[in-house]
């Protein structure tokens, strides 16, 4: 086997199978019409040496380099596709993340801060976090491999080619204030604050024992002594969310108060949940009023509700500061040419 | 050294889109790849073998020519390309084209 037969066997281990065959066929002949020019070019009858084949194929470029060249698609992910996988890997990635994070609030809940359980939660987090994130990574790119490679990227290239500038007429102002949340905000707190404050027997487990009706609080003392800070918070949330009724646009100070409520909010949350005794329904409270069966089953349930309520209170927190202090960081400018203003 | 390059890759940016048409318009009579590589290379179109190759299976796959293999006066198998009936007609709009974009340049740049 000569040099020129093994130069194109290395090109074609990077060639496509299906024209493999004829692109080889194609190099072979180009490489021996050049090789036959440059040995009559020096007068040399018979083979060329091994000195003008080794100048030939150096000339001719690398196997990879050439076989690259035949190559359709060069990527992995072209770019008609890429600012939509970008766009999905930020979310994926930064929901991942999110989610680990409440993972290890919750075991170091149960681990405490110190001590070897607290290095193994810490450990086995991490490895955690690095897994999810590379596996969410990997299965993203590989749906958007497929998609470029198959009719799901024309599609979407088609979608993304009959834009009608019309559109834009639908999208939303991230600036313009959304009257039916303020309003559904303040009409919702006052109510909230109403019950907490004039009627707190309305939040009971109400049931009918031996015909007789028979309610067990939900809420016990230790959560009503929180109430001067709950009514704090809720008189300022009515104010704020009136005063963005009043405004009808997000400006810069209004959003950096809204993220400054909104942290105040869980703060206070995180701390009224994790104050133990704040939920009434106990096993002992549920057997007294009557409850015997399912007392354990039914407290057990209630126990739940302070975690679940965290979690959900702490992820639509991050959600939402996300967003706001995102939106603060992209505020626009007044002028329709800030680079002007510099 | 930095405008150099930069200049190296706006003229090889330049080159790529005038490629196809140069290719095209040496494909009225059939030619082998190397032949090809030598009327460009006389004309003064310098390509590179490496180029030009997957260029013209490009073209081919896109319908502007049409190739097969033969085996002509000497022993050796060669792929023979010549311009197809559509790749005349998309010559002819590029020539046009390219007539009208030198003219609107020459006066730019004069």
């Amino acid at each position: 086997m000569n040099l020129i037969d093994k130069y194109i066997i290395e090109v074609g281990k990077h060639l496509p199978r299906k024209n493999r065959a004829d692109i080889e066929a194609e190099i072979r002949s180009t490489l021996e019409d050049m090789l036959d020019e440059r040995t009559q070019a020096s007068g040399v009858r018979g083979p060329a040496d091994e000195a003008t084949v080794l100048a030939l194929l150096k000339e001719y470029g690398s196997p990879r380099e050439v076989a690259a060249k035949y190559q359709t698609h060069q990527y992995l992910i072209g770019p008609r596709l890429f600012p939509l996988f970008e766009m999905i890997l930020r979310i994926v990635l930064t929901v991942v993340t999110v989610v680990s994070f409440i993972g290890l609030g919750v075991t170091l809940a149960k681990t405490g801060l110190s001590g070897t359980a607290f290095v193994s939660a810490i450990k086995d987090w991490l490895l955690n976090l690095v897994g999810g994130l590379v596996t969410a990574f990997g299965n993203i790119a590989l749906v958007f491999a497929i998609m470029e490679r198959t009719s799901l990227g024309d599609r979407y290239e088609k979608e993304f080619n009959e834009w009608d500038p019309k559109d834009l007429e639908k999208e939303h102002d991230p600036d313009e204030v959304d009257l039916p949340d303020h309003i559904a905000t303040i009409i919702f707190t006052f109510l909230g604050l109403v019950i907490v404050n004039l009627y707190p027997n309305v939040l009971s487990i109400g049931f009918v024992n031996n015909g007789t009706w028979t309610s067990v609080p939900v809420l016990t003392d230790a959560f009503f002594r929180f109430l001067p800070w709950i009514n704090i918070m809720g008189l300022l949330q009515i104010v704020f969310n009136g005063y963005m009724l009043s405004r009808h646009e997000w400006q810069t100070p209004t959003r950096i108060v809204s993220i400054v409520m909104d942290i105040a909010q869980a703060f206070l949350l995180v701390i009224i949940l994790r104050t133990p005794g704040i939920f009434g329904v106990t096993s002992q409270a549920l057997t007294a009023a009557g409850v015997k069966e399912s007392a354990e089953v039914l407290s057990r349930l209630v126990n739940w509700i302070p975690t679940l309520i965290l979690v959900i209170v702490v992820v639509v927190t991050i959600v939402k500061v996300v967003q706001t202090s995102l939106r603060l960081f992209r505020d626009r400018s007044k002028s329709p040419y800030p680079v002007l203003n510099k | 050294m930095e405008n150099d390059e930069l200049v190296q890759n706006m003229l090889l940016e330049l080159r790529r889109g005038v490629l196809s048409i140069a290719v095209l318009s040496q494909l009225s009579n059939e030619e082998y790849g190397y032949s090809l590589l030598k009327a460009l290379s006389d004309k003064g179109m310098e390509i590179d073998q490496s180029t030009l190759y997957p260029l013209l299976r490009r073209l081919e796959s896109q319908g502007l020519l049409q190739s097969d293999w033969r085996i002509m006066d000497e022993a050796r198998p060669r792929r023979y390309y010549m311009i197809s009936t559509q790749g005349k007609a998309v010559l002819k709009k590029l020539k046009s084209e390219w007539s009208s974009m030198a003219e609107t340049m020459s006066k730019m740049l004069s």
